[in-house]
């Protein structure tokens, strides 16, 4: 963690930073655990700025809101303990040793498309950030790769650009699992934004493999997930 | 390690009243959820109404915030703080993106310029005191004055901290460290009797 990046932590908290720089600050924090806590303990700050505000209510806003919470349904639960045990289960030991390097690269981002064929443009971040998104983070090593699927978009996004730059001369790679059958679906480089379909059932897996992709995968997955738990 | 400030705050702290109504929410009680809404609502909606400086619209925002509140609570991680804070980050988020976002937010910089607001709470907010806003004023008296209008222009008046150096006349580092600073010396202050 540069200096830096904890001195951005308060305003941050405050929601005092650029909109741009905010989502930089969040993926900076998906990384940075004690980023993490110094963003809990300030929020005890605001939290008590706010509560300093605490005036009546408009009478009549309590029925509107109870009346939309009786229309509206709740999002699915996200094992939080377990998305974060995931790292220390899933991860072999190549990735730990390859993680040494703390190297970030950019916006290694792909949109997989479920359902809809013509969302091109898309940005992953968009699914990130819908309203009934289910993110996932899975630590992997000292990085993160995020996994995000929307329902009412229904598209998936996968956010590699937290993780560790893979060895040189190496590229990550994403693929669909299912009946013992591997099948690429991206080539993550840094720079690269891809749409295409995928299926609901089977197994989401990263594997380290070399430069430019394999047809099939040549290393034990660093990271799988089950397509029915995302 | 349990020397941390950050730490120590983030794991020890025993789930609050409305921690444990949100735990309930996230099961689906809609009569915890009412609760709840009881306990937040006048800070939530105060909280809209000083950073919108409208009622319509702070009303307008406050029940986004509910509606968030209801659908996100399955997810609320209770390792990330308590309810109470997780609450008021969406309802000031909401209302600063409102702000900057939209026709009115440049509407309202225009009357601001006309008609400088008080820094904290007006004579209207003071209908719900009690201690702990006493308590909350207290603590920003022991934040030197650099620190405490970066904060105020920041949480009150949903200011960036760029906007806040220009306004201040003062180079960006510098804002952004008293804003790290004063809501250090802020949280120390509160702490004691202040549970997120």
């Amino acid at each position: 963690m540069r200096a830096d990046d904890h001195l951005l932590c308060g305003a941050y908290v405050l929601d005092a930073v650029e909109p741009g720089e905010r989502e930089l600050f969040e993926r900076h924090l998906r990384g940075c655990e004690s980023c993490r806590d110094e963003v809990v303990s300030l929020r005890h700050a605001t939290s008590g700025l706010g509560q300093s505000l605490a005036v009546p209510v408009p009478s009549g806003m309590k029925v509107k809101v109870l009346d939309e919470v009786a229309r509206t349904p709740q999002l699915t639960p996200i094992d939080h303990r377990r998305s974060r045990l995931l790292s220390s289960r899933r991860v072999g030991t190549f990735l730990a040793a390859a993680a040494a390097a703390v190297v970030f690269f950019g916006a290694g981002v792909v949109v997989q498309n479920l359902r809809a064929p013509d969302v091109d443009g898309m940005t992953a971040a968009q699914v990130f950030e819908a309203p009934d998104a289910r993110v996932h983070d899975m630590p992997v090593g000292q990085g993160m790769m995020r996994v995000a699927a929307s329902d009412a978009m229904g598209v998936m996004a996968v956010d590699c650009a937290d993780l560790p730059a893979p060895p040189t001369g190496m590229v990550y790679q994403l693929w669909h699992l299912k009946d013992g059958e591997a099948t690429s679906l991206d080539v993550m480089d840094p720079a690269t934004s891809a749409v295409e379909g995928i299926p609901m059932v089977g197994t989401l897996a990263v594997t380290v493999e070399p430069d430019g992709g394999s047809p099939a995968p040549t290393s034990e997955p660093m990271l799988s997930m089950d397509l029915a738990e995302i | 390690m349990s020397n941390k400030p950050a730490l120590r705050l983030v794991t020890d702290g025993e789930p609050t009243e409305a921690t444990v109504l949100l735990e309930r929410v996230a099961r689906g009680s809609t009569a915890a959820f009412e609760e709840l809404y009881d306990a937040l609502a006048p800070a939530v909606y105060g909280v809209a109404l000083r950073v919108l400086r409208d009622p319509a619209r702070a009303e307008e925002a406050a029940q986004e915030v509910f509606l968030d509140v209801w659908r996100q609570a399955p997810r609320f991680d209770r390792a990330r703080g308590q309810a109470r804070s997780w609450v008021l980050t969406m309802a000031h988020r909401r209302a600063v993106d409102a702000v900057r976002s939209s026709e009115a937010g440049r509407a309202r910089e225009h009357r601001e310029a006309l008609r400088e607001p008080p820094a904290v709470a007006g004579p209207e907010e003071e209908v719900l005191a009690g201690d702990e806003r006493r308590e909350v004023h207290r603590c920003l008296e022991s934040l030197t004055p650099l620190q405490r209008e970066s904060v105020e222009l920041a949480y009150f008046q949903g200011l960036t901290y760029g906007q806040v150096a220009t306004l201040l006349e003062r180079p960006l580092p510098t804002i952004k460290t008293r804003m790290r600073d004063g809501l250090i010396r802020l949280r120390d202050c509160l702490e004691p009797n202040h549970a997120g």
